[in-house]
């Protein structure tokens, strides 16, 4: 063992903190929230010790057995016994056990005991014990165990300092044995008995999570409960950003002048900074509000511990679609991007729910749709207020979120009866304790995902908008040309090209040119749509209002239809390469892209068609 | 053709020579850093200049990066590749 590069691994039940505790070590800003499953992939970390030794960390997926069940249990176990390639086993195991629920964490840390390799226990939450009138002997915990026992509390700032100390001090001799396997009914039985020894517990739950889950949980005020709150937050999304959506609209159109004032209008470099530059990433830009207001609510949920309540209020419904009640959190996690939904469908055990998962994902309404469905719907649903209260821009948002749902739900049942299935799968789930969201821990959330939006925006939507700017400015007209250089362009020709594919679905082909780019990340269309319009206009004032330009050119049976594209098309090309990635299939990427490109068409078709015979 | 003209076609040539290499690192990852290792290497190759094979250096690709670079960034996984074995690809085996 290097005294240098010492290698700690991170374990423990899901849930118990043991991501929270890896971030206190190392400062790193893993995604931690109050629900499992939330760490499904190994995550590597190094921090300097007070002695000054550099110490590697591993934090790894929660696990309630080595007799893993699933693709991510696999990896703690593997990593654990040594077994894990291209990694050595760690020379120090941290298991970290929720010390509020000790009955259920204490049997890993049996498990882990039992591996013959040093091991020190943290016991986290230890605040929230406390409050809880637990007790807890730790010393006597220690000699029961045979291992060092830290107190822990991984949410709070120096809440991890004695184990640091510990790990820091001497790794804990141990006498090397073999891996001894214990029956579940001895584990339990042992249990029992240090529990008996060295904790006292006032009551198995928490009288107040009791007294909300009364109501949280019902079969009919607890789904109440749930749709009055998803409807909040889309009413939220359009009421409280607009201001601020206002003031961003109207600082990028002053920088624009600003900074495209002292160029010749006609030059080139002009139009790549107002018609590209200003027009295509404005347009993105002005939904940065509308974003955090949807992640504020997000990452409360997730930190209050409501998210896996819903899971188990909509397990039922799930279950007779096909789906399992562990569907949910991937299934949720794809709100916010369909690759972390994906790729935490590694939770799930068996692999045919995995893939249906895994196929049904892109279909939930991930925050890059939320650029193209605001413009729309601000282009083309009047602000009204419905009843009194509601504003029917966010009436029609809800709805999209909910077709969003619904058609995953409907899928999943149509793959459930291809594949007649008749195996059931029982959802069993921790319901965390509830918890007061941080602010500092809400605020650094929104925080980065601030950062990653204006990354996107800065990154690829800026590359794409420029390439397509190139490619909607040359070739230039011909000498007497008459209409917009635009048209003669390599983008308007493929435009004018796609145009035969998709003017049944009503698309024109300035729609058809944003598609193109919008493969790549779906708000790159939005940027896309301003771009093409300021190249095709000779109003400077397009590049900041493309909201009120599409509501004047395009009909309402349009402008549904491209909503209804957006609802299930993959515009999204790193969604399929998550999908070939973790499927290790290119038959499963064709059956995603053919199947969601199949819906989009098909839904577009009809809702243009519809909407166009009533209008 | 003036100054202006020209000063102008430069840099439009590198704005857009510089956001087509972003768009091709970012959407194809792999096949951008295999690309950009082979180069790498022919420029590094003995006997080229000094100029040209510190060029080739700086021009070989570190670590190939996550895929989600540019499709989610919420995943908070981005960064070295992680090994193959990260992935948990499916495995069906037929029912009995």
């Amino acid at each position: 063992m290097s005294a240098t590069a010492m290698r700690i691994a991170l374990v423990g039940n899901p849930n118990c903190g043991k991501t929270a505790l890896f971030n206190q070590l190392t400062g790193g800003r893993q995604k931690v929230a109050n629900y499992a499953g939330v760490t499904v992939e190994r995550k590597e970390g190094r921090f300097v010790a007070p002695s000054g030794r550099t110490l590697h960390i591993l934090d790894l997926p929660g696990a309630y057995s080595f007799d893993a069940t699933s693709p991510d249990e696999a990896i703690t176990r593997d990593v654990c016994y040594g077994r894990y390639p291209g990694e050595e086993a760690p020379d120090l195991i941290v298991c970290v056990a929720d010390a509020t629920n000790l009955r259920l964490h204490l049997r890993f840390v049996l498990e882990v005991r039992r591996l013959g390799r040093p091991v020190v226990l943290a016991l986290n939450m230890m605040d929230a014990a406390r409050r809880r009138g637990i007790v807890i002997d730790v010393e006597q915990l220690s000699a029961r165990l045979g291992v060092p026992v830290v107190e822990t509390i991984a949410v709070k700032r120096g809440g991890a300092k004695a184990l640091m100390e510990r790990i820091d001090a001497s790794v804990p001799s141990v006498t090397p044995t073999a891996i001894d396997e214990a029956s579940v009914e001895q584990l339990h039985a042992e249990v029992r008995a240090i529990l008996a020894d060295t904790v006292k517990l006032p009551r198995d739950t928490v009288a107040v999570d009791d007294a909300i889950d009364r109501w949280v949980l019902h079969p009919v005020f607890g789904l109440a409960i749930l749709a009055t709150l998803m409807f909040f937050i889309f009413q939220a999304v359009f009421s409280w950003a607009q201001p601020v959506m206002d003031g961003i609209e109207a600082g990028i159109a002053a920088l624009g002048s600003a900074v495209t004032g002292f160029l010749p209008a006609d030059s080139a470099l002009h139009s790549l900074l107002n018609d590209g530059v200003f027009a295509g990433l404005g347009a993105v830009l002005v939904f940065l509000p509308q974003i955090l207001i949807l992640f504020l609510f997000i990452l409360v949920l997730e930190e209050s511990g409501y998210l896996p309540r819903a899971a188990f209020l909509l397990d039922k419904m799930m279950f007779r679609v096909g789906l399992t009640g562990r569907a949910f959190i991937p299934l949720l996690s794809s709100f916010a991007c369909a690759i972390p939904g994906i790729m935490a469908t590694r939770s799930i055990q068996d692999p045919r729910d995995r893939l249906t998962t895994i196929l049904v994902a892109p279909l939930m309404t991930c925050s890059a749709r939320l650029p193209v469905y605001t413009l729309l719907i601000a282009a083309f649903i009047p602000d009204h207020t419905v009843w009194g209260v509601f504003n029917l821009q966010g009436i029609v948002l809800f709805t999209l979120y909910f077709a969003g749902i619904f058609s995953a739900l409907l899928v999943a049942f149509v793959i459930k009866r291809l594949r007649k299935d008749k195996s059931e799968h029982a959802l069993i789930m921790e319901l965390p304790s509830y918890r007061l969201p941080n602010v500092r821990d809400i605020a650094l959330g929104l925080w980065e995902r601030a950062l990653i939006f204006l990354k996107r925006v800065g990154g690829i939507i800026l590359a794409l908008t420029v390439l397509l700017w190139f490619l909607s400015s040359f070739p230039g007209p011909p000498p007497g040309a008459t209409q917009p250089a635009i048209d003669y362009s390599i983008a308007g020709r493929l435009g004018r090209m796609l145009e035969y594919v998709f003017s049944p679905i009503g698309f024109n082909w300035q729609i058809c040119v944003a598609l193109v780019p919008g493969l790549a990340a779906r708000e790159v269309a939005v940027a896309a749509l301003g771009t093409v319009y300021a190249m095709s206009g000779s109003d400077d004032a397009v590049a900041s209002q493309l909201g009120p330009l599409i509501a004047h050119q395009w009909s309402l049976a349009t402008a549904l239809s491209l909503l209804a594209w957006y609802v299930f098309a993959p515009q999204c090309m790193s969604t399929l390469a998550v999908i070939r990635r973790e499927t290790n299939s290119w038959r499963n990427v064709a059956v995603a892209a053919g199947y969601l490109f199949g819906l989009a068409y098909l839904a577009s078709l009809a809702t243009y068609q519809i909407a166009r015979a009533l209008s | 053709m003036s100054t202006f003209e020209l000063v102008q076609g430069a840099i439009i040539a590198l704005v857009v020579a510089a956001s087509a290499f972003v768009a091709f690192r970012k959407l194809l990852p792999k096949t951008s850093t295999r690309v950009m290792a082979r180069v790498s290497a022919s420029l590094n190759r003995q006997g080229r200049a000094g100029v040209v094979r510190s060029l080739g250096r700086k021009l070989q690709p570190a670590a190939a990066t996550g895929s989600c670079g540019d499709g989610c960034g919420s995943c908070g996984s981005c960064g070295p590749a992680a090994p193959r074995t990260e992935a948990q690809p499916l495995h069906f085996k037929p029912r009995h």
